[in-house]
């Protein structure tokens, strides 16, 4: 088994009632990953992540963390896995404290090493100050801060994280993307299942799209925004009182255009590269009114969204 | 499985509900031990003296069977605390959302089934136990009879009935708490299910002919436990109360303890019986359930 | 004519009616006057021989005295004296009211006049069973009467049973031996025999006195007995009754005492142990289980 697919899963499908709802996935999320998992409601994300765990059972197929099968050696993947639930729940009557330390005990870390991750860990997600506090009197953030906590008290090699920053104010977010961000370097491979596409964007190196139980799209976010971009990197806007052919054969000229569409009086020009300058200079020589030109980086957003729009 | 023992534990104790029901049993204890004080002071020395202490009434007095232990209250009031014990054990942590959390960690899907019941059954017990010491503890006080070695056994074989009595309640309480989301029907379901076996089996069984009513009180663990206790407790009474003896005037001699457990033990048996029904049913359902988020 | 002859008819049975009587007493003084007469009197008892057993009894005679004299309707007065063994007390009265008597003035010829008699035997150094007589005399001068009257006393076996102190609680261990002390006291005439003690008990409970039996007691004499009781060591705590009773083969006496059972202090120290030791497992397994 190569380090570099820590996670893998060939095949994968589960079928409730006869209906699928993951169909024959394959996915290879390699080590020191950060994993998008993305996917309109009812893809069949979250219970890819159960499968993963060991939590449902796949109607077909098998799943792999680190060589260990999920269904028959459920113990020592869960080991492995720290999982964040969408919607994660604590015990309310308990502290913060008690709660983490609850779930080091389950993971069989001893007493003294369990109080000393737990102080550090709390310390990390900013909850020290209420450790003490019984975790019904938590706001959404704070819970879900002690939730990031909680998947890494028992120091996992892999951290599922299913809507992470759900419900949480702006710096809340900030906090939490920082702490996935750090995983990594503490030896965790993550995988974010989100519908926040920005917060994927910024701290996931790849990404995988689920639709309909289908992993449609998958791989670095730039090599996805080739991919369904028309393979180009940027887009370039060109507003101009006189669209046309003309305009569309002057453009198509400049040395490192890909494609040129016209959408109204909008010329969108597909590159690899920032060509700007040529492109004024081109639209300038041939006295083509320019009223202003605007570069566009292929968001996430227009991908997902240019995926849906096509599915 | 240890540790969700140890936080159920943890739980019970820290309880306001867990207090609460600690108090109702100081209370039957109190009850039973005024009883005991008002009817068996100088009654003499016959018999199993000290088992009297559970099974003794107030003569004359209203509603005294109110007051027994033995065979009224443990009866009535062991299905509620094992209700309550049981009925939001597994739903509760579906609704606070914490059961995939806690499955997700590396323990075995049982061990949070198994854990909770033997934490529910192990506060049972302790209750049972402290009630039945004091009033063991208080009865000797009063009557200054030391029980003899065939009482302590006889003791503590009730305690072990009462104790599997409980443990089919919170079974029961827990199957409907694996069975339904909401903790309000599983409690609603469990209440219902302990009316009829407390009043609505003996009803039934009022009606239609004898033969089919010993049947069918057969499955009322309420009905198995108030024989078997019948006979572990009042031994005096014969085996009239199991076997439906028709020589009425015939003072019965004590059953020995051998009889006694003779007696005593298809009902132990079905017991034991209905109690591992009930919960390898919401074990089995448990472990086959999908655990989603939500 | 006819009505001359009814009238007359009734004035002759009129007549007769009136002879009647006159003639009768006219028969008497005859007769009086005839019979030497001897100054006398007599007395005579209605019942004069009674029976009574003791204690506290009394003879109550009721003696008709009559006097004959010579010259009819004289009166004439008698003293009364009466003899009855010593440390009897005697008195006399007239049969009705309660004047006590010495003497009674009689008339000769007009009947009898009826006097009471009574005579008690001493109360203390009881009188023996048996015939005692009692002599009334009625004397004046040379005229005297007497009667004798019989005082029958039967013998009387009675006594009294109560406890020391009339406690009639008392208070036990069980298992353990208990002194409760009764006092019998020979309340009737004679010397009783043969006294034997008894008790009624709850199961297992024994009840021994000491002396066991007591072969004499005299008349007025009384003794105390031990009585130990000993519950049965099983005894529940609480109140029971006792029965305790002597029988000698004429009388029985009895009387209920109430028994409060204690228990041996160790079984309550044992409880309490036991209390104790289920308070701490409580406060124990809230410590170890209890998070705060």
């Amino acid at each position: 088994m190569s380090l570099s697919a820590a996670v893998e899963t060939s095949g994968l499908s589960k079928a409730y009632d006869g209906k699928t709802v993951v169909d024959n996935l394959r996915l290879r999320i390699a080590e020191g990953e950060i994993f998008g998992l993305l996917g309109p409601n009812g893809a069949g994300k979250t219970t890819t992540i159960l499968m993963l765990l060991g939590l449902t059972e796949p109607t077909s197929g098998t799943a792999s963390i680190y060589g260990h099968n999920p269904t028959r050696e459920p113990l020592q993947v869960k080991r492995l896995i720290g999982y964040l639930p969408e919607n994660v729940g604590f015990y309310d009557n308990l502290t913060a404290r008690e709660n983490l330390q609850f779930i080091a005990e389950l993971n069989g870390i001893g007493e003294a090493e369990a109080d000393a991750r737990v102080t550090e860990l709390l310390d990390a997600v900013g909850l020290h100050d209420v450790n003490d506090l019984v975790v019904g009197k938590y706001s959404k953030g704070m819970k879900q801060r002690l939730g990031i906590a909680d998947v890494l008290i028992k120091r996992p090699k892999v951290a599922i994280l299913d809507e992470p920053t759900a419900g949480l104010d702006p710096e809340g977010i900030n906090q939490v993307l920082d702490l996935i961000t750090g995983l990594p370097e503490k030896g965790a491979m993550v995988i974010l299942s989100s519908h926040q596409l920005y917060q994927v964007q910024k701290i996931c190196h790849r990404v995988g799209i689920m639709s309909q139980g289908k992993l449609v799209v998958e791989g670095a976010l730039d090599e996805l925004g080739k991919k369904v971009g028309g393979g180009t990197r940027y887009q370039i806007e060109v507003e101009t009182t006189e669209p046309g052919i003309r305009a569309i054969a002057i453009i198509k000229k400049v040395k490192g255009v890909i494609r040129v569409e016209t959408k109204g009086n909008m010329l969108l020009i597909g590159t690899n590269s920032d060509l700007r300058a040529e492109i004024s200079k081109a639209m300038v020589n041939n006295n083509l009114p320019l009223i202003q030109m605007r570069i566009q980086t292929l968001t996430l957003d227009d991908i997902y969204m240019r995926y849906f729009k096509e599915g | 499985m240890k540790t969700v023992f140890r936080k159920e534990m943890a739980d019970h104790f820290s309880s306001i509900r867990v207090f609460i029901m600690f108090l109702l049993t100081l209370f039957i204890s109190g009850l039973a031990l005024f009883a005991a004080y008002q009817g068996i002071r100088g009654t003499g020395s016959g018999g199993f003296v000290f088992l009297r202490l559970f099974t003794t009434q107030i003569p004359d007095f209203p509603f005294a069977f109110l007051l027994i232990f033995g065979n009224f209250n443990a009866l009535f009031f062991i299905p509620i605390i094992g209700i309550i014990l049981g009925f939001d054990s597994i739903n509760s942590e579906q609704s606070g959302r914490t059961l995939s959390r806690i499955l997700s960690q590396p323990i075995f899907r049982d061990s949070v089934i198994n854990g909770k019941f033997l934490a529910s059954i192990a506060t049972l017990s302790i209750m049972i136990v402290i009630s039945v010491l004091l009033i063991s503890g208080f009865g000797l006080r009063l009557i200054g009879v030391p029980p003899s070695s065939e009482e302590i056994i006889r003791l503590f074989l009730y305690l072990v009935l009462a104790i599997i009595y409980g443990g089919f309640w919170v079974g029961l309480a827990m199957l409907f708490s694996v069975l339904f989301r909401s903790t309000a029907t599983s409690i609603l379901f469990s209440l219902f299910v302990w009316i009829i076996f407390s009043f609505g089996v003996f009803i039934v069984a009022l009606a239609v002919p004898a033969q089919t009513s010993s049947l069918l009180l057969q499955f009322s663990p309420n009905w198995l436990f108030a024989l078997a206790s019948g006979v572990l407790m009042q031994p005096q009474l014969g085996a009239g109360i199991v076997l439906e003896l028709v020589s009425s005037t015939i003072q019965p001699n004590p059953l020995s303890l051998g009889q006694s457990l003779l007696l005593v033990w298809p009902h132990l048996t079905l017991l034991v019986s209905i109690t591992l029904i009930c919960f390898a049913i919401s074990y089995i359902v448990f472990m086959k359930r999908e655990i989603r988020s939500t | 004519m006819r009505k001359a002859r009814l009238v007359f008819l009734c004035l002759c049975l009129l007549s007769l009616l009136a002879l009647i009587p006159s003639g009768l007493v006219l028969a008497q003084e005859e007769e009086v006057e005839e019979v030497e007469v001897e100054e006398d009197v007599t007395l005579e008892a209605t019942y004069r021989k009674l029976e009574d057993s003791y204690p506290g009894i009394s003879f109550e005679y009721e003696v008709a005295l009559s006097y004959t004299g010579p010259e009819y309707g004289s009166s004439r007065e008698f003293d009364l004296a009466v003899k009855a063994p010593p440390d009897w007390s005697t008195y006399i009265t007239p049969q009705y009211g309660d004047q006590r008597l010495l003497s009674i003035p009689l008339k000769a010829g007009m009947g009898s006049s009826k006097i009471k008699v009574y005579a008690s035997p001493p109360t203390f150094t009881m009188p023996e069973a048996g015939e005692y007589s009692i002599t009334l005399d009625a004397t004046s001068d040379e005229v005297s009467g007497s009667v004798e009257l019989l005082a029958v006393i039967t013998a009387t076996y009675a006594f009294n049973l109560i406890p020391v102190n009339d406690l009639y609680s008392t208070s036990a261990t069980s298992g353990k031996d208990n002194f409760y002390s009764i006092v019998i006291r020979n309340t009737g005439s004679d010397t009783l025999e043969n006294i034997k003690f008894s008790s009624i008990k709850p199961e297992g409970w024994s009840i021994d006195f000491s002396p066991e039996q007591i072969d004499e007691l005299s008349a007025g004499s009384l003794q105390t007995i031990d009585v130990n009781i000993k519950p049965a060591a099983k005894a529940i705590a609480g109140d029971y009754q006792i029965t305790l009773a002597a029988d000698t083969t004429r009388v029985t006496e009895e009387f209920k005492v109430r028994v409060t059972v204690q228990t041996p202090s160790i079984w309550g120290w044992v409880g309490i142990g036991i209390i104790l030791v289920v308070i701490a497992g409580v406060v124990f397994v809230f410590m170890r289980f209890s998070r705060r």
